[in-house]
């Protein structure tokens, strides 16, 4: 394996568990109290409240799920997928929030700073992370894995 | 490699990563609702629950009972002006603040709780935690928050 190889190799393992533990983390932070996380759906005033009860008690979950699933090959592909969705939906959501002059916290990891500053610094975070799965996936796509050896660092 | 089979490998591609993003949504799906069978922190499916009454300044004004006010803001904005006689909350309010409220009440007392502006959410929030963590029965959001009072007093010049 040439020392490019070797290098991208890594900094392909070293975005994957940067992206797992940010969704683990987030998952854990929001599943631990689901009732906080309802009121944070609920004050984007985007959804019904009961949508936003329903998406409150399952969205953690699907980070969790999705975040682990990083790190398995079985299932990366399919967990990626759905953390750049996951990434899309919740950049839209920020931003809208953004446009709209809501003094509210992104509720991306339980409580946290409030007002546009901290929606802007929420909407960055989400496209950075966004980005990091779109690269991570095309990574995967069946061209690409050409130039990376077979799994290693990871769940197997 | 041929382009057909180019073209199957990128179609059996994308089948394969729906198929396993379906599976991760599946498995999420267990838990979640568990959780909302189960978790003491479960959210409440009724609305009216969740949310504290609003009460406008004016009515605020011509209660005879007590009122407390206490201002859900950032510490800076308090510094700076504040409703007379309000307390100070803020955004995250900590053991000290809520020990603060505590002390400041007494029974037969409204506590009316106020942020910013009609789409701040602190005041909300800081309600509900007085309501569930206190124990207190009287509580209720200022509507319009900080931004309504200042107007109240502009007309009343």
């Amino acid at each position: 394996m040439d020392r490019s190889t070797k290098a991208a190799s890594l900094m392909t393992m070293i975005g994957r568990w940067i992206l797992a533990g940010v969704f683990i983390y987030a998952g854990v932070v929001k599943a631990w109290d689901p009732a906080a996380f309802a009121k944070s759906i609920d004050s984007y005033r985007l959804l019904p409240y009961s949508s936003g009860v329903a998406l409150a008690l399952y969205l953690p979950w699907l980070e969790i799920a999705a975040g682990f699933g990083v790190l398995w090959h079985r299932v990366r592909l399919g967990a990626l997928g759905s953390i750049f969705l996951l990434c899309l939906i919740f950049g839209s959501a920020i931003a809208s929030a953004w446009i709209r002059d809501l003094d509210i916290g992104c509720g991306c990891f339980g409580g946290g700073a409030v007002g546009a500053a901290a929606l802007r610094g929420s909407l960055l975070r989400s496209v950075m992370l966004g980005i990091l799965a779109g690269a991570l996936l095309w990574i995967e796509k069946p061209c690409g894995t050409k130039a990376l050896p077979p799994d290693n660092g990871t769940l197997s | 490699m041929q382009p057909g089979t180019t073209n199957k490998t990128h179609l059996t591609f994308w089948i394969q990563g729906a198929c396993q993003a379906g599976l991760i949504l599946l498995v999420a799906l267990v838990p979640a609702v568990l959780s909302g069978w189960m978790h003491p922190r479960r959210p409440s499916w009724s609305q009216d629950q969740s949310r504290v009454p609003e009460v406008e300044w004016t009515t605020i004004q011509q209660l005879h009972s007590r009122v407390l006010l206490i201002d859900a803001r950032g510490s800076a904005e308090f510094e700076r002006e504040h409703i007379p006689g309000a307390l100070w909350l803020g955004t995250r309010p900590g053991d000290e603040e809520m020990v603060a409220v505590a002390r400041a009440w007494q029974p037969g007392t409204r506590l009316v709780v106020y942020c910013d502006n009609p789409r701040c959410d602190a005041a909300q929030a800081g309600a509900l935690r007085l309501e569930r963590e206190l124990g207190l029965k009287d509580v209720a959001v200022l509507k319009g928050g900080w931004s309504a009072w200042t107007e109240a007093q502009k007309l009343h010049r």
